[in-house]
C-alpha cells in the first residue's frame, strides 16, 4: 500500500472535529447504512477528523471483523497485501467449479435413484446364498448396470439403514408356509453380488419384485425391515403386485420407510427426492415424526422403532420440527403449538396469540430457521411468525 | 387503539391521525403496552429532533416509516417500566448484549461488568428530579437497537479506558514503572510552514470518504477489510481509493508547495522529510560540549 508523506499523518492527528459528536443512535445507523445521503455525508465527516468517534464505530462493528482480522492476522498480512487467492478470477472460478460438482452431484443423485429404483428388488440379493430361499424362476431380469448400481446404492445409503433393510426374517418363518399380511414380498436368487457375499458362485440373478406398501406410514412404523416371502407366495405376489413401473416407484417408498418420519416432520408428503436426502440425515440425532393416530413419537435407532411421547392430552398433533437435537417444537389441533427445550423431556405450551386473535385451523407446518425465528402454518393457510423463540407473534 | 393521536411537536402535529395510527399498528407497540397517544408523542419528539421545522407532512411521514418503529416500541414500552415490554426486551437482547460486550471488551468479566453496567443504565437506576432516568429513552430507532446497545456499549468502554487512566493511582504509576519516565524531550523544531499549510489546504479539499479512509488506514492502523466494512464496499474499493488518495495527495502537496514559492527539489526534499526526524537536533547532538575530549592524548594524562 502506498505510503503518504509523514506530514499528512501529523497533521491528520492534529485535526479536530468541529461540533459535538454524534450519539449512538447516529453512529449505530451509520454503521447499518441508514442515514440520509446528507447525515451520512455530515457523520463521515466528523468521523474522518475524530479518532474516538471512529473507535466507537470499530468496536461496535459485527463480530465478523474480529474474524477478519484474526484471518488477516494468521495470514501474516493484517490485510494490506492481497493475496493472489484473493483475486476476482478466483473467486470467480471456485463459485463455477463449486456449482458444477453441486450439478453433477444431483445429476448423479437423480440416475441412481432411477437405477435404483428399477433395481430396488435387488437388494434381496444381499442376504447370503445360504439363505437363500428356493431359486424362484427370474421375473425381471436385471439391468446390464445392476451390479454396479447396487454398490453405488449402497455407497449413498447408510449402512444401518441398509441392514436393516435387508434383514431377512429365519427361513424357518418363511420357508413354512404363508407370511403375515405384513410382510414385503422379495424372494430372489443369488446374484453376483450375493456370490461375494455368500462365498457362494451362483447362477445370474433373478429377483421378484416387492410388494408395494399401502402407505409410507406403514413404513415408517415398520420396525423390523421388510421381510421375504417363500417362492411359493410369488405368484400370489405377482397377482397382488402393480406393473413393473408402479411397483419400481413404490420399492422407493420402502428404502425410504426409515426417512418417512422427517418428511412428515416438515409436513409434507413423501417425496423421492426427499427421502434420498434424509439418508445423510439419519444419524445426526434422534429422529422424531408424528403417527397417524397424531401423536407425537420419536426414534433413537435410526427410525426402527418408534415411541409415543406423551406431550398433552386432547391434542392431535400435524407437524413436529427440531431446531437443534434439545430444541424441538411440536404443533397440532386447534392451533396447539409445544414447545421442549429438554429434547422432548419436558413440554410447555406456547399461545401462539396477537391481541385477541389466535390461529384459526390446525398447525401443519412448523419451520424454525434458528431458535428464535419461526414460522408455524396452519391449515386455514394462515401464517403465524415468532422473532423470539414464541413469546410474541405476528399474524399474516 | 383511540385512532385520533397525533403527534405533537412543530413538524410532527401536522401529519393526520390515521397517519399515526397506521405508525402505530406497524410497530405493535400495543403488544408491549404502549397506548397510541405515548407512541405519537415519541414520534413526535423524534421527528422535531431529526426533520427541519418546514418540513412537509409527506417528509414527516416518509421519517417516521424508516425508523426501526417495533425496536423503538419496545425501548420506550421498557423505558416506561412495562413488565411485558422487558420480558421481550430480556429474550431479545440479553445474550447479544452479553455478546458485544464479549467482543468489545475481549474478556469475559470485563464484559460482564461493562454489560452490567449499561443494564443498570438502560433499566434506569439513577434519579433525576424524582424521575427514574432510563437510557432507553435515548434510542431514536434510526438504526436497530442492536446496533444502539453496541455504539453504547462501546462509548461506554471508552469512557471507562478514559476514567481508568485519569484517575490511575501513584501505586499503580509507580507499578506501571512510571517513576522511571524519560525527562521531557527537547522542544521540537517546527517544520516548514509552508509544508503544513500546504498539507492543511490539501487535507481540507478532500472529500469526508477519503480523509476517512486515510485516517483510518494510516492513523489507526485499521485493516483494509474493516474500513471497507464500515463504508459498506468491497475490500479492493478501499484498496484502490487508498492508493489513488495517497498519490493525489502527494502531488496536490507539491503544487501547493510549488505555488507557494519552493522549487521542485525543495519540494520533494520537504516531503520526504520525516517530521519526526526534524524534530531531532541533530546538530545539537553531533556537537561535542567544550572540555569534553573524545580522545585522550598519547603520552598526556
Amino acid at each position: 500500500m502506498a505510503e503518504v508523506p509523514k506530514i499528512v499523518s501529523e497533521r491528520l492527528r492534529s485535526q479536530a472535529a468541529a461540533g459535538e459528536h454524534p450519539d449512538a443512535n447516529l453512529l449505530s445507523a451509520f454503521s447499518e447504512r441508514a442515514l440520509s445521503e446528507q447525515e451520512r455525508a455530515q457523520v463521515l465527516d466528523h468521523l474522518s477528523r475524530c479518532a474516538e468517534c471512529r473507535e466507537v464505530v470499530a468496536l461496535s462493528a459485527l463480530p465478523q471483523v474480529d474474524e477478519e482480522r484474526l484471518v488477516a492476522a494468521g495470514r501474516g498480512s493484517a490485510g494490506a497485501s492481497r493475496s493472489w487467492w484473493r483475486s476476482p478470477i478466483v473467486h470467480w472460478s471456485a463459485l463455477t467449479a463449486a456449482a458444477l460438482v453441486v450439478l453433477i452431484a444431483v445429476g448423479e443423485r437423480m440416475r441412481l435413484r432411477q437405477e435404483n429404483t428399477a433395481s430396488a428388488p435387488a437388494i434381496a440379493r444381499y442376504e447370503p446364498a445360504e439363505k437363500q430361499i428356493a431359486s424362484a424362476p427370474a421375473t425381471v431380469p436385471a439391468p446390464p448396470q445392476q451390479k454396479q448400481s447396487q454398490r453405488l446404492a449402497e455407497t449413498a445409503r447408510p449402512p444401518r439403514r441398509a441392514q436393516a433393510f435387508n434383514a431377512p426374517k429365519p427361513i424357518g418363518a418363511v420357508s413354512g408356509g404363508k407370511l403375515a399380511s405384513g410382510d414385503r414380498v422379495a424372494t430372489g436368487s443369488a446374484t453376483g453380488a450375493s456370490a461375494g457375499i455368500g462365498g457362494h458362485n451362483l447362477p445370474p440373478p433373478a429377483v421378484l419384485p416387492m410388494k408395494p406398501h399401502a402407505n409410507a406410514d406403514a413404513a415408517s412404523t415398520t420396525t423390523d425391515g421388510p421381510a421375504f416371502e417363500s417362492a411359493n407366495e410369488q405368484a400370489q405376489a405377482k397377482a397382488a403386485a402393480p406393473a413393473p413401473s408402479a411397483r419400481a416407484k413404490q420399492s422407493v417408498g420402502v428404502s425410504a420407510a426409515a426417512a418417512a418420519p422427517a418428511l412428515q416432520t416438515e409436513g409434507a408428503p413423501l417425496s423421492q427426492g426427499r427421502s434420498a436426502s434424509f439418508t445423510t440425515r439419519a444419524f445426526l440425532g434422534p429422529r422424531w415424526s408424528v403417527s397417524d393416530s397424531g401423536a407425537l413419537q420419536h426414534s433413537f435407532d435410526g427410525g426402527r422403532s418408534w415411541k409415543e411421547v406423551a406431550v398433552a392430552e386432547g391434542v392431535s398433533f400435524r407437524a413436529v420440527a427440531v431446531v437443534v437435537v434439545s430444541d424441538v417444537w411440536a404443533g397440532g389441533s386447534g392451533g396447539a403449538l409445544f414447545h421442549s427445550a429438554d429434547g422432548g423431556e419436558h413440554w410447555a405450551r406456547v399461545r401462539v396469540q396477537l391481541n385477541d386473535r389466535t390461529p384459526s385451523g390446525d398447525i401443519v407446518r412448523i419451520e424454525f430457521a434458528d431458535a428464535q425465528n419461526g414460522v408455524v402454518t396452519t391449515s386455514t393457510g394462515e401464517t403465524w411468525r415468532t422473532p423470539d423463540a414464541g413469546l410474541t407473534w405476528r399474524w399474516q | 387503539m383511540s385512532g385520533t393521536a397525533q403527534m405533537p411537536g412543530p413538524v410532527a402535529g401536522r401529519i393526520r391521525a390515521s397517519a399515526v395510527a397506521d405508525l402505530y399498528q406497524h410497530s405493535h407497540a400495543a403488544d408491549v403496552g404502549l397506548s397510541e397517544q405515548e407512541f405519537a408523542r415519541i414520534l413526535g419528539e423524534i421527528a422535531a429532533k431529526h426533520l427541519p421545522a418546514g418540513a412537509k407532512e409527506s417528509d414527516a411521514v416518509g421519517f417516521c416509516r424508516g425508523l426501526r418503529l417495533e425496536e423503538l416500541a419496545l425501548a420506550r414500552a421498557c423505558a416506561a417500566g412495562h413488565e411485558r415490554a422487558w420480558e421481550v426486551f430480556l429474550t431479545r437482547y440479553r445474550e447479544k448484549l452479553y455478546a458485544a460486550a464479549r467482543s468489545i471488551a475481549r474478556e469475559d468479566s470485563s464484559a460482564r461488568e461493562l454489560a452490567d453496567s449499561l443494564y443498570a443504565d438502560l433499566y434506569g437506576t439513577e434519579t433525576r428530579e424524582g424521575r427514574r432516568t432510563c437510557k432507553l429513552n435515548y434510542y431514536t430507532g434510526r438504526g436497530s437497537l442492536e446496533g444502539w446497545l453496541r455504539a453504547t456499549l462501546a462509548q461506554e468502554y471508552i469512557n471507562r479506558y478514559r476514567r481508568r487512566h485519569r484517575d490511575v493511582s501513584l501505586e499503580e504509576k509507580t507499578e506501571a514503572g512510571a517513576q522511571f519516565a524519560a525527562a521531557d524531550p527537547p522542544p521540537q523544531q517546527a517544520p516548514d510552514p509552508r509544508l503544513v499549510e500546504a498539507t492543511d489546504t490539501v487535507l481540507a479539499a478532500l472529500a469526508a470518504e477519503e480523509r476517512f479512509i486515510l485516517a483510518s488506514y494510516h492513523l489507526d492502523g485499521r485493516p483494509l477489510a474493516e474500513i471497507a466494512r464500515t463504508l459498506g464496499v468491497h475490500e479492493s474499493t478501499i484498496s484502490r481509493k487508498l492508493e489513488k488518495v495517497a498519490r493525489v495527495v502527494r502531488e496536490r502537496i507539491m503544487d501547493e508547495l510549488l505555488r507557494r514559492g519552493m522549487s521542485r527539489r525543495q519540494a520533494e526534499e520537504a516531503l520526504a522529510t520525516d517530521v519526526r526526524d526534524v524534530a531531532v537536533d541533530v546538530t545539537g547532538r553531533l556537537v561535542q560540549k567544550d572540555g569534553a575530549s573524545a580522545f585522550y592524548r598519547k603520552g598526556g594524562d
